[in-house]
Order: C-alpha cells, then structure tokens, then sequence
C-alpha cells in the first residue's frame, strides 16, 4: 500500500507564501531567489579541480573564480537549503519516495534519457539569458524587468512548442 | 538590504549566510508542498489540464512584487539597488527563455524545481540537476563562438513602468490584474481539457493522456431524461450500455443510435429493485471486458400520496432503486475509475431533492440524497481525475412525469416543463464544464435558491402547495 500523502496547497496560497519568501529576500539579501546559478558554480568547481588551468582561461568560468572558491557564495548556500526544504516537505507529506516521475507507458530508462537532454538545455540556455526561472522569471518578473518578462513569455513559448513531441513521456 | 552578501565580513557574513539558509529551505518547502516537485504536475500547465504551476507561479510574481511596491513606498526597501541585479539583455533572453522551455517540457523540470524533485527521491529530477550542471559548462565552453549574441538587445536596467512610461504602482496593479484575468481563463483551459480527457475523443485526446474509447453507461435508459442523455452522448460518438427493465423499448432505442450516431450500443436488461442486480450487471460487463468510463444514474422513480397510505412495498423498492442501487453503482464503477485514473459519473437527483416534500415525503428525501453524495463525491474523486455532477432538473415533459402522476400537479405550471432533450444537453455541458451540480432551466434555478432562503418548516408548507393538483386535476387523476 502507498503511503497516503498530504493534498498539495492551493496553488493560490502556494503562490502567496512563494511571493512572501521571495519579498523577504529582496528585503534581506538585496536580491531575489536563483537556483542555476549554483548549478553552474558547482560544475565550475569540479572543472577547476580537475583542470585548474583550464577553468581559469575559460572567460564565463573564470569570473566565479575571481572571489576564489565558486563554491563560496550566498546562492549555493540558497540552493543547499532548497534542497533540504524540499526534502522536509516531502518527507512530512508522504511524498519521499525513490522513482521516476513519468507515465505509465513510458520506460524509465528513456525517461532519464530525456531528463538529461532537458537539463543540458536548460543549462546552457540559463547562462544565455542570465538566470533561470527562478533567477529570471520570478525574481525579475516581480521587479517588472522586461527582460525578465520578455524571458517567462518565451519559456511558456517554448514549452507550448515542444510539449506536443514529448507527450508520451506523461502518458 | 540588510545583508548584502559580498561586502560582508566576519560575523555579519555568517548571519546572512544564515539567512541564505532560511531562504532557501522557505523557498524548497513552498515549492514541495505546491506540487513543483513533481513532473507531471510541472508539465500539465502545458497540456492544459492542471494550470497548477502557472497560477502559483504568477500569483508568487504578484504578491512579491505588490510587496515591493509597497516595502518601497515605506522606505523599508530600496528597490533600485534590487532593481541593479537585473539589467535586461533582450535577444539572449528571448532565445534562452525559448530553449530553456523547451528543456522545461523535455525534462519535466525547471532547474530550480530539479532540486526539489531530486531531493524528494525523483531520480529523473537528480539526472536533470546533473544535466543543468552539464549545460552551463556547454554554454561557458562556447560562450566564445556566440559571437557577442550573449550581450545583445543591451538595454540595462530597463523596467515595464519605464517603457510604459506610468507611475509603478499603477503597472504592479495593471499586472495583479492582467494576472486574475489570466487566472480566470486557465481555469476555464483546465476544465475544457479535464473533461476531454474524461470524455474520449474529446479534441485534447491527443494531448490530454492515455486514451480508452470506453462506454457510456445509462440507467433508466428506456425513456425520458435517460434516453435522451443516451442520444446526446452518441451524438458525440460515444459507446453505450443501456440498462433498464423493458427490452422492448431498449432494443428500440439501440437499433436508433446505431442507425443514425453508428456508435456501439448494448442493452442490458436489469431491475434494480432488485438488491442483486447492480453486482451482477457489474460483473456480466467486466466478463466481457466492456471498460465503462463514463456512468450516468438516471433510473429512479417517484410515488405520490400520504406516506402511511402508499404501498410500503412500493416505497421500499423507491428507496432501493433511487438511493441503494444508485450508490452500489456509483461505487463498483468509481472504482474501475480510479484505478484506470479517470472518467467521469452523473447522477440525476431532481429539483425535489431540495425541499422536503409533504405527498411525496420519501421520493423527495430520496433525491436529497443524491444531491448531497453527488456533491461530497465530487469533491473527493476530483483529485482523481474524475468528474462528479449532479443534473437536478424541474419539472420535465417526460413518462415518469405521468407515471408518478407530477405533470399535474401546481408546480408544472408555474415552472414551464423542460424538454427532456434539453434537460439531457445541461447535463453534458455540466460534465463538459466540471460543473458540481446542474440546474437546468432559470426558473428551477430561482425556485431552487429561494428554497434555501426559508427555514425548512416553511420550504415543506411551499412544497406541499406546490405538490398540490389543482381540484379539477385531482378529479382527472382519481378517473384516469
């Protein structure tokens, strides 16, 4: 039997106490909430450990390595507490659980597949547009900036584009 | 901007390191228990039927920046050295924003979101925090073969109230607005594709999830309400299983809607009364693997005269039919629904269901009934996918109006009768728009309100005059 699982918020409330946490670190922090940022500093962190040389002429890395560890930095501290907020709220709902989120139909190992092709996309295009969702659409869209908004408009674009291909991965 | 980060040394440095930490631990466990650890709840926005992520992620926009707005106005906030992190690059950020998309519905995660899935034991939400590492070491490898394009569309730090040119206050209420707006029609998207989805060959089949052709099963299907909702849902192509107690008038109406829908049709013969029959209709279906996907009671009937006076029998066959059996079905069916993870069911109770009704005490009580389990029904299997409505119609030109004696009664003239084809039509747009409960017709809809508006003593002192034959119909009915 699964265990049974606490109903997920009102997307409405979830959205207040989403906006309510992002004011607040607007207000302490001076900036908003990112999440790629430290993907990125992470990998910049395994590439200067194993090619040190190679990272540094790198310019995009090279400008996290400047201030010394990539690692030293408030977003990936941020982005370690996100992961343990997540883990809370999924281990008190009955949510913690080992699987692949996908379809019935689909196998898993195309599944991980697609995650991974996904993810690098989401990577580099992340870099491109200097944040992600998080970073850029949520934290810039909630200060108006344009970027940011003409960012989200083309996230949603992008999505509708491409979501009717891979519709079998959810079936 | 109490800890600005990179200028922070020492003690201050740890504190808002501290504070990074609570932070992000807020920002993981909203994001947790609004569902954005989860694929398939993430993507759904982009099939249409679960705007979930959307409205959370544009009310989280509203709220902060309605905040701001108003942490600036108090001099609690200064949003120009917030506003300093966020200079626009345009054309990079369209072409991100597209690509970034496209990865989103790919993966079935943002890279935030990844996290969370990831820490919540999705594996393909860690393969995708991997990937995003992955990718932005791509772009910074090949940061230098775009060509300047990362830089492109420079605009700095360029605002929507600075290129609309209005007080920012008023964009931020402009936004909240366009938002509620946006609200408001995903909730409609979200409906239109929930039913298609429990509705098969529904346009959004293609993009709604697994697809079954399975049948539409209708009580009462001999006549009136019932064989008419059967007509509406050919209409629309569906396959049926029609159940009621003459063949005659069944086989009649098959041998109609194959001829002119050319839709499946079987007829099975069964008379609920009968404490045994639901189980068995049950299981000559599942024998001959007929998945029925969508289940609509409509079989019922109605007794009219003094409670201590009607046949005891009779009342009792009444309660089985209109209230045991519809449940008994209700639950051998819902349970093929959830564990398949869809369909839909309609009850048809009656305007009667809404008073207590003095000479038709026990038939009045009996659609209360399925008013109030269709809607609690509603509720707890919307979760599952499953649509739940409650067609309650007025007064309806139909046999069971004869048979039960109604069409003469006070009440049918004042509330003009409905066609029965009009009645069945509201209670497939019911299903079609996720409606709880259906009063078709704004004269029933106004009877039906103002009954709630009088204590219960005073709705059975109008029923009873309502329920009355005027005396020259009384006479027609004691002749007949």
């Amino acid at each position: 039997m699964e265990r049974s699982q606490v109903r997920f918020w009102n997307p409405y409330v979830g959205g207040v106490a989403l906006g309510l946490v992002l004011l607040a670190t607007y207000a302490l922090m001076g900036r908003g909430l990112g999440a790629s940022g430290a993907s990125f500093r992470a990998g910049v962190a395994v590439v200067h450990a194993i090619a040190p040389r190679h990272a540094e002429a790198t310019p995009a890395m090279a400008s996290t390595l400047e201030d010394g560890n990539p690692l030293d930095d408030w977003l990936v501290v941020e982005v370690l507490g996100l992961i343990v907020g997540g883990f809370i709220g999924a281990a008190t709902s009955g949510r913690l659980r080992r699987e692949v989120a996908k379809g019935p139909t689909f196998g898993s190992g195309r599944r991980l597949a697609l995650a991974l092709v996904g993810g690098v996309l989401m990577g580099f295009a992340a870099k491109l547009a200097r944040g992600c969702t998080s970073g850029q659409g949520l934290s810039g869209g909630a200060l108006m900036s344009v970027g940011a908004w003409a960012f989200m408009l083309s996230v949603f674009a992008g999505g509708y584009g491409v979501a009717y291909l891979v519709r079998r991965q959810w079936r | 901007m109490i800890f600005p980060f990179e200028s922070l040394s020492d003690e201050r440095r740890a504190l808002g390191i501290g504070v990074a930490a609570v932070v992000g631990v807020a920002f993981g466990f909203v994001q947790e228990r609004t569902g954005f650890g989860r694929a398939q709840k993430l993507v759904a926005q982009f099939y249409g039927h679960d705007m979930t992520v959307f409205k959370a992620m544009f009310t989280a926009i509203v709220t902060a920046m309605l905040g701001t707005v108003l942490l600036a106005g108090l001099g609690l906030l200064d949003l120009r050295a917030v506003e300093v992190g966020y200079p626009t690059f345009l054309w990079p950020m369209i072409v991100g924003g597209l690509v970034l998309g496209a990865g989103f519905i790919v993966s079935g995660y943002c890279p935030g979101t990844s996290f969370v899935a990831a820490a919540s034991g999705k594996l393909d939400g860690l393969v995708t925090v991997l990937g995003v590492v992955l990718g932005t070491l791509v772009y910074a490898e090949t940061e230098p073969a775009l060509g300047g394009f990362q830089d492109s569309g420079r605009l700095g730090g360029f605002f929507l109230y600075q290129w609309l040119g209005l007080p920012r206050p008023l964009v931020a209420v402009l936004i909240a607005v366009l938002a509620i707006v946006g609200f408001v029609v995903a909730t409609r998207i979200e409906r239109r594709f929930r039913t298609q989805a429990a509705l098969p060959g529904g346009e959004g089949a293609a993009a709604g999830g697994a697809r079954r052709r399975g049948a539409v099963l209708v009580t009462g299907a001999s006549s009136g309400i019932g064989a008419d909702l059967a007509r509406a849902f050919a209409r629309r192509g569906r396959n049926l299983v029609l159940v009621a107690r003459s063949r005659e008038r069944l086989d009649e109406l098959a041998r109609e809607l194959v001829a002119v829908h050319r839709v499946g049709v079987r007829v099975v013969v069964s008379d609920l009364a009968s404490p045994g029959a639901v189980a068995a209709l049950h299981a000559a279906l599942s024998a001959d693997g007929v998945e029925v996907e969508t289940l609509v009671n409509d079989a019922g009937f109605g007794l009219r005269g003094a409670f201590v006076e009607l046949d005891a029998r009779r009342q009792g066959d009444m309660v089985q039919v209109n209230v045991a059996a519809l449940t008994e079905l209700c639950r051998v069916f819902a349970e093929d629904l959830v564990r398949r993870g869809g369909g839909a069911i309609l009850n048809v109770a009656g305007l009667a269901g809404v008073m207590p009704g003095p000479g038709m005490a026990v038939y009045c009580a009996t659609k209360a009934y399925v008013l109030s389990f269709t809607e609690a029904l509603a509720n707890e299997l919307r979760s599952a996918g499953i649509l739940v409505s409650c067609l309650s119609p007025g007064p309806t030109e139909t046999r069971f109006a004869d048979a039960a004696g109604f069409s003469a009664l006070r009440l049918f003239r004042v509330s003009a009768p409905m066609s029965p084809a009009a009645v069945a039509e509201a209670g497939l747009a019911a299903l079609e728009q996720g409606t709880s409960l259906e009063v078709p017709g704004w004269r029933n809809r106004l009877l039906a309100a103002s009954v709630r508006l009088v204590p219960a003593r005073t709705a059975a002192a109008m029923a009873r005059h309502m329920l009355e034959s005027p005396p020259s119909e009384a006479r027609k009915l004691t002749t007949a």
